[in-house]
């Protein structure tokens, strides 16, 4: 194992690391903020959908949070489709709002780099 | 109140003594006379009135059984409520939600036996929903609709996995069923369904059920309000009512069974494809680490060790956080891309499918970063 191999494969294992302590957090703010969460989407079709998820247990709380990440990062996307409103975006609580849309850009960044590394690795370019 | 309706018996006719003929029958004055009064009702009102069919109604949330009475009937009376009482000896001092009220006409004495097997159905439900709490029984109620639409955009491959669904949907299920194989009789007794209204009916109810199986904005469970029962039994047009005419066709699974079960199908996969999937994951590893140690090399035993280690917990990683992320409106818009038309069957697979695809793409790719990650760990500790 070469140099090269040795810090990609260090890197994966940040990545997993961190996908970890990502997946703690998510379940950690569906623990403490799900009602209001689910409180400021209630007008929003997207919104009654998720809340379905609530006693889905730790999977669809995962997912619960994961999916309100979603809609109030890409507002824009889900407003055309008109499955949320405006209002609720404009009611969002400020704060919780940046908090979800920083995990889900992490999320997409932990996941883009895992796929990168992966294709690093196992492509062979490093041997 | 005499059988010519309000008014006064009328003077019967001495016994005859003799069987001979006397005659014509006597007039009965009394009833020609207030016949001319258009306010007093020519015939027995309960014979004016049909009498409707058994049919059901499922609790939406909890309250006293009082309330649950006051509810389903405008205007009670005595017979109607000792009808009720008689039929639900499973709702106690308040209703579930989630349960079989079974409502009848007490003018009508030909229904028994339907009456019997719709209260078996209920005992049946009832043994179902036992085992949950109010809170997961009334939410099962509540968004019913809500998961099935969620189901069929697939927004979870391993979410509902743990909810009460899996769990408690199977008994629940099987009461439909039995509720669906009531109709069935009923239809295949009274042979109603040749008639071109019935058709006409079949077709709306399943376009309408179609419908409802994306729809949002569903209220209750689905069934049409029968308007014959209601207004046979004084029953309040806030309440659902199904009749269970209007409810099932023999040969095909219509209405509330359909839907239950395709929920129940779904989280069952869900379920499976979750957690098996995990479990299956651990257990190849753990087959392959014994496979590699068994064969005597001990570094190679060792480094499988922390390459398998590795790949098993990055697979559940990323398997878990593609999950969170596939949300349910991307996917609904894969699906839409791929040319899956919108609602019923095809939604729901699609769904499925592409959130499974996900999770698994994301737990291989995981998987095979937490491999690589291990054999640094190996290399490293060496």
């Amino acid at each position: 194992m070469n140099t090269a191999e040795l810090i990609v494969g260090g890197l994966c294992g940040v990545v997993i690391i961190s996908m970890i302590i990502w997946i703690g957090i998510a379940l950690y703010i569906a623990h403490i903020k799900m009602d209001v969460i689910l409180e400021h989407l209630k007008n929003s079709s997207a919104g009654t959908r998720l809340a379905a998820l609530k006693h889905g247990g730790a999977w669809g709380r995962l997912l619960l949070v994961g999916g309100a990440s979603g809609l109030v990062t890409f507002t824009n996307f889900y407003i055309r489709r008109g499955t949320l409103s405006t209002e609720d975006v404009a009611s969002f609580p400020v704060s919780l709002r940046q908090k979800l849309v920083w995990m889900q850009w992490s999320a997409i960044v932990l996941l883009s780099a895992m796929v990168m590394l992966v294709a690093l690795g196992k492509s062979g370019v490093l041997k | 109140m005499s059988e010519y309706g309000n008014v006064p018996r009328p003077a019967l006719p001495n016994p005859q003594r003799k069987q001979v003929y006397r005659g014509v029958e006597p007039t009965d004055l009394h009833a020609k006379h207030w016949a001319e009064y258009p306010e007093v009702p020519p015939e027995k009102p309960a014979v004016a009135k049909p009498s409707a069919e058994p049919g059901f109604y499922i609790v939406q949330q909890v309250m006293p059984r009082s309330a649950l009475e006051a509810a389903l009937f405008d205007k009670p009376d005595g017979a109607t409520l000792e009808k009720f009482t008689r039929l639900n000896p499973h709702v106690t001092g308040y209703a579930k939600p989630g349960q079989l009220i079974v409502l009848s006409d007490p003018n009508n004495p030909q229904c028994t036996r339907e009456e019997a097997l719709l209260m078996e159905a209920a005992q049946k439900v009832d043994a179902a929903l036992k085992p949950m709490s109010d809170e997961e029984a009334s939410f099962m109620v509540r968004y019913r609709s809500e998961i099935e639409s969620i189901l069929s955009q697939g927004s979870t491959s391993i979410g509902v996995g743990e909810s009460i669904f899996a769990k408690n949907l199977e008994d629940v299920k099987t009461s439909l069923k039995e509720i669906e194989a009531l109709h069935q009789k009923s239809f295949q007794r009274d042979g109603h369904l040749r008639s071109s209204e019935f058709f006409a009916e079949r077709a709306r109810l399943f376009a309408k059920l179609d419908r409802q199986l994306t729809g949002l904005t569903r209220k209750g469970i689905g069934f049409p309000d029968h308007p014959s029962l209601k207004s046979a039994l004084g029953i309040s047009s806030k309440s659902l009512v199904h009749h269970w005419s209007l409810a099932g066709a023999p040969g095909q699974i219509p209405g509330y069974a359909t839907h239950t079960e395709g929920v129940a199908r779904a989280a069952k996969v869900v379920k499976y494809g979750g957690w098996i999937g995990t479990a299956v994951g651990g257990g190849a590893s753990y087959m392959k680490v014994q496979e590699v140690c068994a064969a005597g090399n001990k570094d190679a035993c060792e480094k499988i060790k922390y390459t398998e280690g590795g790949s098993f917990i990055g697979g559940v990683a990323g398997g878990a956080m593609t999950g969170a992320a596939l949300t349910a409106p991307v996917v609904g818009a894969i699906c839409v891309g791929l040319g899956v038309p919108t609602g019923g069957l095809g939604t729901l697979a699609c769904g499925v499918v592409v959130v499974a695809a996900g999770s698994f793409a994301g737990g291989a790719v995981g998987g095979a970063g937490g491999e690589m990650f291990g054999e640094v760990i190996y290399e490293v500790t060496k």
